[in-house]
């Protein structure tokens, strides 16, 4: 036994030659990375604040386009052993404008109004997201375990791109460390099967109907949500050198408390069937599947297959769910669609793409792609990606010159905590169709022209959109992304268009036509000036309700962009820009009852903007002018215009 | 290898069912579906009401798995469950019928629990039965509440107080019917019978024209119907179970000028205090140290919490908690008591969080009582006159008689009138330092617990 056999003069010495030895400074078991940044903006409005389009739903008070904000963020990565890594991340709030000296975080009670966030002199009133506290996020730890076929068992706080848009999306920027998961990494071997399997905990918000999974202030039908997950495993294989099979497939599971178990209805007595336990009920079941493949033949080099098959069900249990179709005015990232017999069904759909693309085959430059996609109309990836991914070839409908896009198979797109020069995205749900595109490289040219026509699988009459399928209130013309940002105006007070969610409406029947030309060349003019240019029609018709020739929509965009980028030295590059929209829109808006009206659009965008790097600093501005006009025929309703100036700079610097 | 693939499955079984959500897919596995069972009340309507709400004895309200109105009938389904002492409100813009349910069981079915007339004269009833008993619906026994509502059911029908309120209460009923105020509130009767509170709502009762006691003129006041359910509410038994342990004690403090001490002095009531605007009257006070009870949450309820605060309890001189008169510069509180309790205590004239000086009746030294109930009334009743340091103060104590020596224990008497001066004493109603009666308090119930089933 040690306490017997060590003298205790020995241990005293140890034990002081302990205290004495100088704490050691080992950081080599430490990693820190860290960056500051800052933003400016303006805009020739009254708003305030660092970000041009915030929360839709709760008005905060951090959107706004007048201000300038810092940020600070410190990585943490830790190797604990070779086996074993550890990552934090240290991040302060976005939202303290440099001008709101003093405020600390707290909420003055405003005496006697009782009313939260009310400004006033006491540095006390705006809240902590004004404070730039400092908050953990990013939290995990990874571990090589010694277990056959395991690589990685991830812990903690991951952004889930292993998965795939139309599954579990990668987080978009601004929820990258939101998300918390067990993950498991591994392969049996590693050619024909490696895998990913993950737990992950569901958000409260947005993954559920009414973008919640049981917050009982959204929802008064559910009101527990601690208990809810996703599942997901993706196996993949390369079974020949040639070919990648990729399958995932996801599960989510929202739990509600059973409220008729009899501990939730009366009195704890054992004769009701009282035990102290209650029964959990689903709210919310989805289960989404990919199975995906690509075939490069190595003895055909130009040539690559690529397709993908996905199904999507979802159910949603009505006794824990509210209805949002019928009691949220159309808005809802579920359908509720009821059976013929008018009882509720689950939604079930499939979806699928095929892309062959043959890569410079004569030798000359040219390359060609054909994709043909076909979404079914109750297609929904409801935990996929919301943004900040695309899964089409085409360039859709939304994105502009100036402002890039893209599509996704989900009813829960995330337009917004963006500023006004970010991408867009639109939902494909019901798209059907197909995109050719040929590129064409020669030394300094590079250019595309797409071609892309859709039809639509969600083309019905009458269709049930006050209690099954959501219509996202605003179905009609082409969607501003410009007024959008430009208005803050997610309400549609300034009619800016269709809602790029709504995919149904009571009457449609649906086509559109997409031409894109795209180019860019580096002119002979010194070595570092490059001319860029889009060209984009798109035609899209809606015979709404069969057999009345008076709602027939027909809407032509005409897009012309013009960019100069200019690399003035290896630190700065200029940028200069102009588009020009014009959307001719013939019966465009109104209603069945009232009629269809026509619209006229012009839209010129004019930018400037410029990088400078130096040092490993980074700065970069951006000037817009946006100037639109908008003609309406609809009576009741006046011409508008749009004569907005606005800004963006940032300074960068991480070490 | 067999090793490391059952590290490999004890590992990932800790990992799917602790960290992955997975228990509740075996916890709910196979169990079966629980179906709302349910405590279903029927019965007539008259007049029809737009919506029924269930209250119940805590005030908070019961929602209902289902309601349906019209027709003359209605039906409420209640997650099943064990009910006790309902009340039902059913109105339609300032009508009002109600009724109380003494209690229904899981699963059960109770029929012919009709809202009408009747029901609303019960329920009236019961109210002003209650309130000049001092009791309510937490008070009230469940059986006791069943009786006194069969007792009353065979009242009706009889010539008598309760058929006549009965048939005042419809005549007010058919008057109803606008939107508006509600007709009926709940009443208030003292202990001898007197309204406090009328039944009848007197904004709803100035906006209709009824002649509710059918004398054929129209009535412009409410006090024969008062008057009547008086009468009837003395033909309501409900029966009332003092607690055994406990007494209701109320320490009342006289500030007027001029007032006697026990010497028949009169006392200055500004010796200590300063006479500032803004001030009020506040107890203080603690369990004593030689009480046999000894109870940390009392001790804190008299503000004492390691030593006593004062300035932070007030007392009531606007009628209500327990004070007789509002504004009568006597001023009132009162707790619910272990019986033997001993206390010390103090009154203060003093703002909020005020500090002892200058609030507080004398320096040092303090009341004494023993809770001990000595006329039998189920009360124990203190009226103390501010700064009178002749009575019941423990030290210093100022009365002048032959064995007086300035110390005040629990057994003293030193005014000979048999009744230790630490305990309850009779009213001076004259204020000529002679002790007159005793009186029960009226404005506050004694204690009470649910009678036995």
């Amino acid at each position: 036994m040690y306490r017997a056999s060590t003298p205790p003069a020995l241990v005293l010495g140890t034990l002081l030659l302990l205290a004495d030895a100088p704490a050691l400074a080992d950081s080599a078991n430490f990693e820190l990375s860290g960056k500051l940044y800052t933003k400016w903006m303006y805009k020739n409005d009254d708003s305030r604040g660092c970000l041009s389009l915030s929360n839709p739903f709760w008005p905060d008070n951090i959107g706004g386009s007048n201000g300038v904000c810092s940020e600070f963020e410190l990585n943490i990565k830790g190797r604990v052993s070779k086996y074993v890594t550890t990552g934090v991340r240290i991040q302060s709030r976005w939202g303290a404008l440099w001008q709101s000296w003093w405020e600390n975080g707290d909420v003055r009670w405003d005496y006697p109004n009782d009313s939260l966030f009310h400004e006033n002199t006491s540095g006390e009133s705006m809240g902590l997201n004004h404070a730039q506290y400092m908050k953990l996020r990013g939290v995990f730890i990874r571990a090589a375990l010694p277990l056959p076929s395991v690589r990685w068992v991830h812990f903690g706080a991951s952004d889930f791109g292993m998965w795939n848009e139309w599954t579990i999306g990668k987080l978009r920027y601004i929820d990258r460390d939101n998300g918390n998961g067990v993950l498991f990494e591994g392969a049996i071997d590693d050619n024909y099967l490696r895998y990913h399997f993950g737990a992950i905990a569901l958000p409260k918000l947005f993954v559920g109907p009414r973008w919640n999974t049981g917050l009982r202030d959204s929802d008064p039908l559910a009101g527990f949500w601690g208990q809810d997950w996703a599942y997901a495993v993706k196996l993949e294989s390369t079974p020949m050198e040639d070919l990648d099979v990729k399958l995932i497939t996801t599960y989510i599971h929202d739990w509600e408390a059973d409220r008729n178990d009899p501990d939730n209805t009366g009195i704890s007595d054992r004769n009701r069937g009282a035990d102290r336990a209650i029964d959990w009920e689903p709210r919310f079941r989805a289960l989404n599947a990919t199975l995906d493949a690509k075939y490069a033949p190595s003895a055909l080099n130009m040539l690559s297959v690529s397709g993908l098959l996905a199904l999507a069900h979802n159910n949603v249990n009505r006794e824990y769910a509210t209805n949002g179709v019928a009691f949220d005015q159309g808005f809802s990232p579920v359908i509720f669609p009821l059976d013929e017999d008018g009882n509720p069904r689950a939604a079930n759909s499939m979806a699928g793409k095929l892309l062959v693309e043959f890569f410079d085959p004569l030798e000359v430059g040219l390359s060609f792609k054909l994709e043909y996609f076909n979404i079914g109309s109750e297609f929904n990836s409801i935990f996929g990606s919301r943004r900040e991914a695309d899964v089409l070839l085409t360039d859709g409908i939304l994105s502009t010159g100036f402002v890039d896009g893209g599509q996704l198979p989900t009813l829960n797109l995330a337009n917004e905590f963006v500023d006004f020069d970010e991408p867009w995205f639109e939902s494909i749900i019901g798209w059907h169709g197909a995109t050719g595109r040929v590129d064409y490289e020669n030394g300094p040219l590079s250019t595309n022209l797409e071609y892309t026509l859709i039809t639509y699988n969600t083309n019905a009459q009458d269709r049930d959109v006050d209690n099954q399928y959501p219509d996202f209130l605003y179905t009609d013309g082409f969607t501003d992304i410009q007024s959008y940002t430009a208005d803050f105006d997610y309400a549609n007070i300034f009619d800016r268009g269709r809602d790029p969610r709504s995919v149904y409406a009571q009457y449609k029947e649906r086509l559109t036509h997409i031409v894109v030309l795209k180019g860019d060349y580096l002119l002979p003019v010194g070595d570092n000036f490059v001319v860029q240019t889009k060209l984009k029609y798109v035609n899209d018709g809606d015979n709404r309700r069969l057999g009345n020739p008076n709602d027939n929509y027909r809407g032509h965009m005409y897009l012309g962009w013009l960019n100069l980028k200019y690399q003035f030295t290896d630190e700065l590059q200029t940028r200069l820009g102009y588009e020009l929209q014009y959307w001719d829109e013939n019966l465009r808006s109104g209603s069945q009852e009232t009629g269809f009206y026509d619209y006229d659009t012009t839209k010129h965008t004019g930018r400037f903007g410029l990088t400078y790097n130096f040092g490993g600093l980074t700065f970069n501005y951006m000037l817009e002018y946006f100037h639109k006009d908008q003609d309406r025929d609809r009576p009741g309703t006046y011409d508008q215009s749009w004569r907005v100036w606005r800004s963006k700079a940032s300074v960068e610097a991480a070490w | 290898m067999v090793r490391s693939r059952l590290q490999l499955g004890l590992l990932l079984s800790s990992c799917l069912l602790s960290a992955c959500g997975l228990e509740g897919f075996f916890y709910n596995w196979g169990a079966g579906e629980n179906v709302l069972d349910q405590t279903v009340i029927r019965g007539g309507l008259d007049p029809e009401v737009d919506t029924i709400e269930i209250i119940q004895p805590s005030g908070d309200t019961v929602t209902p798995t289902n309601l349906s109105l019209g027709g003359g009938t209605y039906e409420i389904a209640l997650a099943s469950s064990t009910y006790s002492k309902l009340r039902l409100n059913g109105t339609r813009g300032d009508i009002l019928v109600s009724r109380f349910i003494a209690n229904l069981g899981p699963k059960s079915v109770a029929e012919g629990l009709d809202l009408d007339a009747k029901s609303m004269t019960t329920t009236l009833l019961i109210e002003a039965r209650m309130s000049a008993d001092f009791q309510n619906l937490q008070t009230v026994g469940e059986t006791e509440l069943a009786g006194a509502l069969e007792n009353l059911s065979a009242l009706y029908g009889q010539s008598g107080p309760v058929e006549e309120l009965k048939t005042m209460v419809e005549r007010l009923i058919a008057a109803g019917g606008s939107p508006g105020p509600a007709m009926f509130q709940t009443p208030r009767l003292n202990n001898v019978f007197e309204t406090e509170v009328s039944a009848i709502n007197l904004e709803w009762f100035a906006g209709v024209s009824v002649d509710y006691d059918g004398d054929g003129t129209v009535d412009t006041s409410t006090i024969t119907f008062n008057e009547k359910l008086a009468e009837a509410a003395q033909e309501v038994g409900i029966p009332v179970c003092f607690d055994p342990e406990r007494l209701r004690v109320v320490f009342e403090v006289d500030f007027n000028a001029g007032r006697l001490d026990g010497n028949c002095d009169t006392i200055s009531r500004f010796k200590w205090v300063r006479d500032e605007p803004g001030k009020s009257m506040f107890f203080v006070g603690g369990i004593h140290m030689e009480s046999p009870i000894q109870d940390p949450e009392i001790d804190a309820s008299m503000s004492n919490t390691g030593g006593w605060v004062p300035n932070t309890i007030p007392m009531f001189d606007d009628g209500t908690n327990g004070d007789d008169k509002a504004g009568d510069n006597i001023w009132t509180i009162s707790y619910v008591l272990p019986k033997g309790l001993r206390i010390g205590y103090k009154y203060t004239w003093g703002t909020q969080g005020a500090l002892w000086t200058g609030s507080e009746e004398w320096p040092g030294n303090q009341h004494i009582l023993e809770i001990v109930d000595v006329n039998g009334d189920n009360y124990v009743r203190r009226r103390d006159n501010f700064g009178d340091e002749a009575t019941n103060k423990d030290r210093s104590n100022l009365k002048r008689c032959g064995t007086c020596n300035g110390t005040v224990t629990w057994d003293t008497d030193r005014n000979m009138d048999g009744i230790p001066d630490a305990q309850e004493r009779p009213l001076d109603f004259d204020f000529d330092c002679v002790l007159d009666d005793w009186a029960t308090p009226t404005g506050i119930a004694p204690a009470t617990i649910e009678c036995a089933e």
